[in-house]
């Protein structure tokens, strides 16, 4: 098979069918939309990966190139090309996040042990000791039990950070919805994860 | 592909609701035309109205358009603003829309310059005529209702426009916009505004149209907060 990224045919082909997969996608076609998702991960993974080289960052930059596709959809006209309209989208975020992560850098510095703030050893115990929480296979865990509605809740509104608005807009939820989900969410969550020595 | 990828386009992709595709950047700046202009030009006539009841009542602000819609220079003057508010609205407007050429900053700047250009001149003639003594760049504060009412119009409307793209790159998209939208103010003002445009009174206009997208932008966030 021939690799569309250095045969021009392919690569006007694949586009094409991008487009159109697109407009399919701004009609409602949710099958064409899951297929369009899918096909362009590698490419806007590549675009991110020329500023961004650490993995787990790349791929928390992919996610956010995809909600912003999805909320800004309506924008994509399907007379014109389809990669430089992508292009620029996974461009702009990325920016936005390599500057999300000089100010969080300026801002923060990472210590091999913590320093000690008073003499109580409670106050001087590793988190990791004493919560349940701090272990990240017990939350993926404690995630993993929530019903499917309550885990996009906590996805999309804790996870990713987004707003109210723009989880109802990514997971097509109402606002309400969200609120009730989140809520229960956490009241749950938080039955699970009681520290150790609580329990 | 990563797992939690995976899950977050199987999540977008449910229920997936069909969307209105936003409208090609030329249908677009007739909207903002035929919204703006006459609320511009309207405003503006009415505005100078109530300035020539003032203080020349033998004159009106109808009269004064007529006077320099007849005359060539003005003209002339004119069709440079209106191809700069024209360019500038639209390359603002393309570049709300991401995959299109960022190199339509370029349209607007033949006019622009051609502006300038005349304006220039203006004030040239104004300071032979009156001499350095008399010639100021200190602010014509009773020029400002006009400049308010001639800029409101265009720079909401563009706000409502762009709104609805996607700003990649906001510093030219804004400055794109601001220059489209005071230039549209600016034909109502060298229609029916009595002193000749001078950089002083192109000033008063850029500074009113950056206040009113910034406002524009403060409102629109702030409803769209509450909304949430």
């Amino acid at each position: 098979m021939t690799d569309p990224r250095t045969n021009p045919d392919r690569k006007a082909e694949q586009d094409r069918q991008w487009s159109t997969w697109m407009a399919q996608a701004q009609d409602g076609d949710a099958v064409a939309y899951q297929k369009l998702l899918g096909a362009v991960v590698p490419l806007v993974r590549a675009i991110v990966g020329k500023r961004i080289n650490d993995p787990d960052k790349i791929e928390d930059v992919v996610q956010e190139v995809l909600l912003s596709v999805h909320k800004n959809r309506h924008t994509y006209d399907p007379s014109l090309a389809f990669k430089p309209w992508i292009g620029t989208i996974a461009q702009r975020r990325t920016i936005d996040a390599l500057r999300k992560m000089y100010r969080q850098g300026a801002h923060e510095t990472l210590v091999d042990e913590y320093p000690e703030t008073f003499l109580a050893d409670e106050t001087n115990t590793l988190p990791e000791d004493d919560l349940v929480f701090a272990l990240g296979d017990d939350l993926n865990r404690a995630l993993d039990t929530l019903p499917a509605g309550q885990r996009t809740a906590v996805e999309l509104l804790k996870l990713r950070e987004m707003s109210l608005k723009e989880a109802s807009e990514a997971s097509g939820m109402s606002v309400a919805a969200l609120k009730v989900a989140m809520h229960r969410a956490l009241k749950s969550l938080r039955a699970q994860m009681v520290p150790k020595s609580e329990q | 592909m990563n797992n939690s990828t995976e899950n977050l386009i199987a999540s977008l992709s449910q229920d997936l609701t069909p969307v209105k595709r936003l409208a090609s950047p030329a249908k677009r700046l007739l909207g903002w035309v035929a919204m703006a202009m006459p609320v511009s030009l309207i405003l503006g006539a009415l505005v100078e109205q109530q300035s020539f009841a003032l203080v020349f009542e033998e004159r009106q602000s109808f009269q004064l358009a007529v006077e320099r819609l007849s005359n060539a220079r003005s003209l002339f003057e004119l069709a440079a603003i209106l191809m700069t508010a024209l360019t500038a609205g639209y390359a603002a407007l393309c570049s709300s829309q991401p995959g299109r050429s960022q190199k339509v900053w370029m349209l607007p700047v033949l006019p622009f310059l051609t502006w300038l250009a005349l304006i220039t001149e203006s004030c040239w003639q104004l300071f032979e005529q009156v001499g350095p003594d008399q010639f100021s760049f200190a602010p014509h504060w009773a020029c400002y209702p006009s400049v308010v009412a001639t800029g409101a119009a265009p720079a909401l409307v563009m706000v409502i426009l762009l709104k609805r793209g996607l700003l990649t790159s906001p510093t030219l998209t804004v400055g794109l916009a601001v220059l489209a939208a005071s230039a549209l103010g600016a034909v109502g003002l060298r229609l029916f505004h009595p002193p000749d445009a001078t950089v002083m009174l192109l000033m008063w206009q850029l500074i009113a149209t950056v206040t009113f997208l910034g406002l524009s932008s403060m409102v629109s966030a702030y409803m769209s907060h509450r909304a949430e």
